[in-house]
């Protein structure tokens, strides 16, 4: 149930105002718990930055890592405080379908410019 | 009495009765409001904004020796050694938590806890500001540093993108203001919370963007 629709059902309706006040009580505390695992996701991203205190081997995985974090970050925002989580899936259809053809659009125009590797083909 | 739509057959047993007979959504025949349903078509298409923009920055970066003057530069040199990390690291966490207050707002005003709403509404504004202060202070430390905007392509793309992001985050907080503005009215109401829920929207999207910026621009090598 999106947090409108809570809203727009408790208006008017004493009976229904006290289950809608838990419900939010309930979705505070899911929007701070959320807060401090995001507070410790940008905290483990910062660290790769001090790459002196971890060993060598570890350090080729950083961007792996990163790319995890990043995402897991995204997730949660999209997921929870955007209300992905609880709107209607046609939404969450059109947040993703945008991503998904921005993901491969610019994919593929990477790949046109050699970006992973090969011959240099920008202007000189 | 109302003769009941298509959307309301579907939607009335899973929301509740009442839900269905108030939510403005119920009589489109998604169960959505257009403008809630229009931001999100919006934020997807910003998807695209983005993704160039990132996209763009990479490629410079990565071709900037192939650029007649720029043979035997130094890509770290410009970036990574110029970037202050733990500086742009608080400046994210305090974006991020910008989205909780943010979240919270509209939670308070589905309850129609007016005080908690403004209060929960200026603390974004404010954090939202501090975000956008610590840009600028960020681009005038570059500067300083000999990294203008025509200094390089790699310059041009990274200031490009950051500042697009900025002019957004810019526009999420006029956008903030005018919600305060509008709440000190009487004009934001529970009945109405999904205008906050929007304006909320396009405030989580640029949260979301800098969480990517902040790791393919600062983080990775």
């Amino acid at each position: 149930m999106s947090v409108e629709t809570v809203a727009t059902a408790t208006a008017g309706h004493p009976e229904h105002a006290e289950h809608g006040a838990e419900v939010h009580e309930s979705h505070d505390r899911t929007y701070v718990k959320i807060a401090a695992i995001l507070a410790v996701l940008t905290f483990m991203e910062m660290l790769t930055y001090f790459e002196s205190i971890f060993p060598d081997a570890i350090e080729r995985y950083f961007a792996l890592a990163l790319l995890v974090l990043m995402s897991t970050k995204f997730y949660l925002i999209s997921a929870y405080f955007m209300h992905l989580r609880w709107d209607k899936p046609v939404l969450r259809r059109v947040f993703l379908t945008g991503i998904v053809i921005a993901v491969v659009v610019y994919l593929v125009a990477l790949t046109v410019f050699n970006f992973w590797n090969g011959p240099e083909v920008m202007p000189r | 009495m109302r003769r009941p739509t298509l959307a309301d057959t579907l939607t009335a047993p899973a929301e509740g009765g009442h839900a269905a007979h108030h939510d403005p959504g119920h009589e489109t025949n998604t169960g959505i409001t257009n403008e809630k349903l229009g931001m999100w078509l919006f934020l997807g298409s910003e998807c695209l904004l983005f993704g160039g923009l990132i996209s763009t920055f990479l490629l410079y970066k990565k071709k900037l020796n192939t650029f007649p003057g720029f043979e035997n530069t130094s890509i770290v040199k410009l970036g990574r050694n110029v970037f202050d990390i733990p500086f742009t690291s608080v400046s994210s966490f305090v974006l991020l938590m910008s989205s909780l207050t943010m979240v919270l707002a509209v939670s308070a005003l589905t309850r129609d806890d007016q005080r908690r709403m403004r209060t929960w509404l200026l603390a974004t504004v404010f954090l939202g500001a501090t975000f956008l202060a610590g840009q600028v202070y960020e681009f005038t430390a570059f500067v300083k540093e000999g990294l203008g905007y025509t200094t390089n392509i790699f310059s041009s793309a990274f200031y490009t993108l950051t500042g697009f992001h900025g002019a957004h985050v810019l526009i999420g907080l006029v956008i903030l203001m005018t919600m305060f503005a509008r709440s000190l009215q009487g004009k934001l109401r529970a009945r109405n919370a999904e205008t906050l829920e929007i304006a909320g929207l396009y405030w989580h999207f640029v949260d979301v963007v800098w969480v990517v910026i902040f790791v393919v621009v600062y983080l990775i090598k």
